[in-house]
C-alpha cells in the first residue's frame, strides 16, 4: 500500500470516528442558558430586565412556528421578548411525544427551562418524585410580584397539590372555574335527521336515545350510529347515570368511604348502555381501532348521526363539513344534544379542574433566570395576553364597536398566519378559554364559526343555568398518597373499551377488572384516602 | 507444589506466545484492522457501555442522581415485575408469537427460495423477487394504516363479505384474526427479504450438477431434495439458532403499529409492555429495566441453547 493511500484510508478512518463520537456530543443548547446585555431595563412592571436572559422553553409544536414563513415578523412575539428582555429559544415537542421525550430529558439532566407536562393530577407519583429529587423547581413562597400567578395558585382546586408545603408548577389554566368545562363533553348531532325521524328535541332517556338513532338508521342506514372525537370520550355516555364516572380520575362517596368512581358499582349501568349500544350495530364498529379524530371525521363527512367531541370553532372543521354535506346549511343541520336526565331527575355536565396540565421549570435554572421565567409566564397567563392572542393587536387586528371585538382583518388574513411564533406558543400558560368564555373574543370573520361560536355561547349559557355540575370533590380528586399515586388510571379507558366488545355480562367483566386494579394497590389507595379525608375532615 | 509452579509457568509462557502472535497477526493486517475499528468502537460506545444501566432493575431511580448513584433497593423491581399480572399476560404473548413466527413464518423464505430458484431459467425471477423484496421497505407505521384500512368496518375486507351476503367482522378486536393478521402481514413484508440469504446460498451451487442430476433422470422434486437442500441446510441452521436467540423480541414496530386495547390479552408482548411501563404508566424506570433484563437473559440462554442443540446433533456449524 503506498503512502497517499495511508493517508487517504487513515483520513476516511479518522471521518468515520468522528461521525460515531459526534453523535455523543451536546446540541450546545444546554440548560443553563446564557446571558447578555441589552437596553431594556423595565418589562413596565416596574421589575428590573436590564439584561436580556435566555430561556430554553419546549411546547407542542413550537419549532413549527419559529420555522413558518414571517416569524421574524411576528410583532406580538417580538414585543414579547422585547417587553421582558429575553430570547427564547425553542425546544420541540410533539402531542404525541412529550411524555417519552420529557422523560428522557430529565433523566439525562437535558430539560429545557420551561416545560409543560401533565403530571401533577395524571401521574402524582412522578410529579412528588420529580419534586423530591430536586428536577423541577419550586416557586417562592412570596408570588407578590407575579400576581397572576398568585391568584391561579390560591384558588382551592390549586392548593392540594403542594409537595412538602412547596408549589412546583403552575397550572395553565383552562377555564376560570371547574363548571366551565361543561362544553367540553359535547354531544354533536345532525338535528336535521332527527327532526326527519320524527325527533325534534333532545332525548329524555337512554332507550329514547337509542329508538332515536335507530330511527334516523333507518333513514340513514350507511350512517354510524355514534361515533367518537377519540376513545376516551366514551366516558360522556357516564353523565345519564353516574357522572362522576365522567371524569375518570374523580372519586365518589359510597357508605360513608371514599373510592374510585370506576370501582363503584354504579358505573355499570353506564358499561351496560355502551354494550347495547355495541351489540346494536349504534356505536362505531371502529371505535377500539380509531386514531384520534377519526369518528369527528366520520361525522364531518355525514358518515355519522351523533358524536361524542367535536367541534366547529375550526375552519378545517367546517370546511370538511360542507365538503363532506354538499349544499347543507351547519346551523340547519347540526346541534348540541342534551345529556338525558340521570336516575335523580337532573341532568348533569362534565365537570374537571380549571386546568388539566402544568408548566414546569427546570432546577437548574439560576434565580435570576426563574425571577425572568416567572414574570414572562405571569404575563401570558393574563387576560391582556389572552386579548392579544385571541384577538390581535387593538386597532390593528380589531376594533371595539358597542362594545363587542370585530375583525379588521381581510378574508385571506388570520392571526395564526400573522403572529405563526404566537400561535404555536400563545397556550404555554394558559388555554385562553376564560375569554371566550366572558364572550370577549373577536368575532369570527368566518361566518359559519361565527354562527357555531355564538350557538355554543348561548348553549353553554343554557347549560350551566339549568343543569348541574358533576358531583366531584376535587379536595380527594387531588389528594397525595404513597399508594394512591402509584395507582395509575392510564389503562382505564382500554379496560372499558374491552368490556364494551367483549362478550360476558358487563358488570361480571368490570368485576374481573376491578380484581386486576386491586393487585395493584386499589385497596391501599382507598384505605390512605379515607385516612387523610379523616384527618383533613373532608 | 514443584510441579503446579512448573504449570503456572508453562502457563503463562503459553499465554505470552499466544498474545505475541496475536499481536504480530494485529500488526500485520493493521489496515484491516483500521478498518475494523470504527464498528468496534461504535459497538462499544452504544452497546456495551450503555449496559452498565441494567443496574437499574435492582435501583429505585432517582432522576436527579442518574443510574450510578440511585439508591439500591434490591429486588423489590422484580417482586413488581411478577406480582404484575400485565407481565405474565405480556410474557405468555412473547412466547407464544415468537413460537409462531418460527414455526409459521420462519419456513417461509427456504419455500420461497427454492420455488424461485425453480424459475430460475425465465426473465421472471428479478420481477418476482423485485416483488417479494418490496414490502420490506414499507414502515410498520405505513402499512398498519393500510391494514387497518383494510379491516375497518367499511374497509376492502367488510366490504367483499358484504358482497357475498355475509356478516361484516371486527378482525382487528378479535384476538384470533388479529393474530392471524399478525403472521400472515408480516410474511407479506419480510418473506421476500428473508429469502435472500437462501437465494445467495443456491447461487454458490455449481450447475453442473443439476445437469448430471437431469442426465441421471432425477426430477425437479429430487434435485431439490438432493442439491438444493443439502446446500440450504447450513445456512438454515445459523438462521434458526439467531431466530431462537430473537425469540424474546415478538416484533415492537408491528405490533405497536397494529394493537389496541381489544386485544391486549393476545398481543402485548414484553417490548410493548416495556413502553407503555416507561413512558405511560407510572410504573418508571426501574420496573421497564427490570422486564427488559429478564427478556435478554432469557434470550440469552435460548441463544446459546439453540446454538448447543443444532452443533451437538444437528451435524451443522453453530455460530
Amino acid at each position: 500500500m503506498n503512502k497517499n493511500k495511508q493517508t487517504l484510508l487513515l483520513a476516511v478512518l479518522m471521518l468515520a470516528v468522528t461521525t460515531v463520537f459526534s453523535g455523543c456530543s451536546s446540541d450546545g443548547n444546554s440548560a443553563n442558558s446564557s446571558s447578555a446585555p441589552a437596553d431594556n431595563a423595565s418589562n413596565g412592571t416596574g421589575q428590573d430586565t436590564s439584561k436580556n436572559i435566555k430561556l430554553n422553553v419546549s411546547f407542542m409544536g413550537i419549532q413549527d412556528g419559529f420555522d413558518a414563513p414571517g416569524a421574524a415578523n411576528d410583532t406580538i412575539f417580538n414585543n414579547l421578548e422585547k417587553q421582558f428582555n429575553v430570547t427564547l429559544n425553542p425546544v420541540q415537542l410533539t402531542w404525541n411525544d412529550y411524555m417519552e421525550k420529557t422523560k428522557v430529558w430529565a433523566a439525562s439532566g437535558q430539560l429545557p427551562d420551561i416545560f409543560p407536562n401533565v403530571i401533577a393530577v395524571d401521574n402524582q407519583a412522578l410529579y412528588a418524585s420529580w419534586a423530591k429529587q430536586g428536577i423541577i423547581k419550586p416557586l417562592p413562597e412570596d408570588l407578590s410580584k407575579y400576581p397572576n400567578i398568585e391568584r391561579i395558585m390560591s384558588l382551592p382546586s390549586v392548593t392540594p397539590l403542594k409537595v412538602d408545603g412547596k408549589f412546583y408548577m403552575i397550572p395553565r389554566m383552562t377555564y376560570n372555574d371547574s363548571s366551565d368545562w361543561i362544553m367540553d363533553r359535547p354531544i354533536l348531532y345532525r338535528k336535521d335527521w332527527a327532526s326527519e325521524a320524527g325527533f325534534t328535541s333532545s332525548p329524555n332517556s337512554f332507550d329514547e336515545f337509542v329508538a332515536m338513532i335507530k330511527a334516523v338508521k333507518k333513514l340513514h342506514p350507511e350512517a354510524v350510529g355514534v361515533t367518537l372525537e377519540n376513545k376516551s370520550y366514551i366516558d360522556t355516555q357516564f353523565l345519564g347515570s353516574f357522572p362522576e364516572m365522567a371524569n375518570s380520575k374523580s372519586w365518589t362517596k359510597e357508605e360513608d368511604e371514599w373510592i374510585p368512581s370506576y370501582d363503584s358499582p354504579r358505573i355499570n349501568e353506564g358499561l351496560k348502555q355502551l354494550r347495547t349500544l355495541y351489540s346494536e350495530g349504534l356505536l362505531d364498529k371502529d371505535f377500539a381501532i380509531q386514531k384520534a379524530s377519526d369518528g369527528t371525521s366520520k361525522f364531518l363527512n355525514g358518515q355519522s348521526f351523533v358524536n361524542y367531541g367535536g367541534t366547529f370553532s375550526t375552519f378545517a372543521n367546517v370546511d370538511a363539513f360542507h365538503k363532506g354535506n354538499p349544499g347543507v346549511n351547519l346551523s340547519d343541520a347540526v346541534g348540541l344534544m342534551s345529556i338525558w336526565p340521570a336516575s335523580d331527575g337532573k341532568r348533569y355536565t362534565f365537570a374537571e379542574t380549571p386546568y388539566w396540565s402544568e408548566i414546569y421549570f427546570n432546577n437548574k435554572m439560576s434565580d435570576e433566570q426563574f425571577d425572568r421565567a416567572l414574570q414572562l409566564i405571569d404575563f401570558m397567563a393574563s387576560e391582556d395576553y389572552s386579548v392579544l392572542v385571541k384577538n390581535g393587536i387593538l386597532n390593528v387586528d380589531y376594533k371595539i364597536e358597542n362594545g363587542k371585538a370585530v375583525s379588521l382583518l381581510s378574508s385571506d388574513e388570520s392571526l395564526a398566519t400573522k403572529y405563526p411564533v404566537t400561535n404555536t406558543l400563545n397556550a404555554l400558560a394558559q388555554w385562553h378559554g376564560a375569554l371566550y368564555k366572558a364572550g370577549k373574543t373577536v368575532l369570527n370573520s368566518n361566518p359559519d364559526i361565527a354562527a357555531w361560536e355564538a350557538y355554543d355561547q348561548e348553549t353553554f349559557k343554557k347549560f350551566k343555568a339549568e343543569y348541574t355540575p358533576a358531583p366531584i370533590n376535587f379536595d380527594i380528586m387531588l389528594m397525595s398518597t404513597p399508594a394512591k399515586n402509584k395507582l395509575s388510571t392510564s389503562t382505564l379507558i382500554d379496560d372499558m373499551v374491552n368490556t364494551i366488545l367483549g362478550e360476558d355480562d358487563p358488570a361480571a367483566m368490570w368485576t374481573k377488572v376491578l380484581k386486576g386494579y386491586e393487585s395493584k394497590g386499589l385497596n391501599d389507595a382507598i384505605k390512605e384516602v379515607n385516612d387523610k379525608a379523616k384527618e383533613l375532615g373532608i | 507444589m514443584e510441579s503446579s509452579t512448573q504449570l503456572e509457568y508453562s502457563g503463562k509462557t503459553t499465554a505470552r506466545r499466544r498474545s505475541g502472535i496475536l499481536w504480530k497477526e494485529i500488526v500485520k493486517h493493521k489496515y484491516l484492522y483500521l478498518l475494523l475499528a470504527p464498528l468496534v468502537i461504535f459497538y462499544i460506545i452504544f452497546t456495551y457501555i450503555p449496559m452498565y444501566g441494567v443496574l437499574l432493575a435492582f435501583k429505585e431511580f432517582d432522576y436527579s442522581k442518574g443510574v450510578l448513584g440511585s439508591p439500591w433497593n434490591h429486588f423489590a423491581n422484580f417482586n413488581a415485575v411478577f406480582g404484575n399480572p400485565g407481565f405474565w399476560t405480556a410474557f405468555r404473548n412473547t412466547l407464544l408469537i415468537s413460537m409462531g413466527r418460527l414455526i409459521i413464518e420462519f419456513p417461509i423464505p427456504i419455500v420461497l427460495a427454492i420455488l424461485l430458484n425453480e424459475i430460475s431459467k425465465g426473465r421472471l425471477t428479478r420481477v418476482f423477487q423485485t416483488v417479494f423484496t418490496f414490502p420490506h421497505f414499507i414502515s410498520w407505521v405505513v402499512l398498519s394504516g393500510i391494514i387497518i384500512g383494510i379491516f375497518n368496518d367499511q374497509g376492502l375486507y367488510n366490504q367483499v363479505l358484504a358482497l357475498f351476503g355475509a356478516e361484516k367482522s371486527s378482525v382487528l378486536t378479535s384476538g384470533p384474526g388479529f393474530t392471524i393478521v399478525l403472521f400472515v402481514s408480516n410474511i407479506w413484508k419480510e418473506a421476500g427479504w428473508s429469502c435472500i440469504l437462501y437465494l445467495a446460498a443456491i447461487a454458490g451451487i455449481n450447475l453442473e450438477l443439476y445437469e448430471a442430476a437431469e442426465v441421471d433422470g432425477a426430477n425437479r422434486l429430487q434435485q431439490m431434495k438432493a442439491i438444493t437442500w443439502p446446500v440450504l441446510k447450513s445456512t438454515a441452521a445459523v438462521l434458526f439458532i439467531l431466530a431462537v436467540g430473537n425469540v424474546m423480541n415478538g416484533g415492537f414496530d408491528q405490533i405497536f403499529n397494529l394493537y389496541n386495547s381489544a386485544v391486549y390479552a393476545y398481543s402485548d408482548i414484553l417490548d410493548t409492555f416495556v413502553y407503555r411501563s416507561a413512558f405511560t404508566d407510572a410504573t418508571g424506570f426501574g420496573f421497564s429495566t427490570t422486564v427488559g433484563l429478564l427478556k435478554s437473559v432469557i434470550n440469552f440462554t435460548l441463544l446459546f441453547g439453540a446454538n448447543y442443540i443444532v452443533t451437538r446433533f444437528g451435524k451443522e456449524e453453530g455460530l
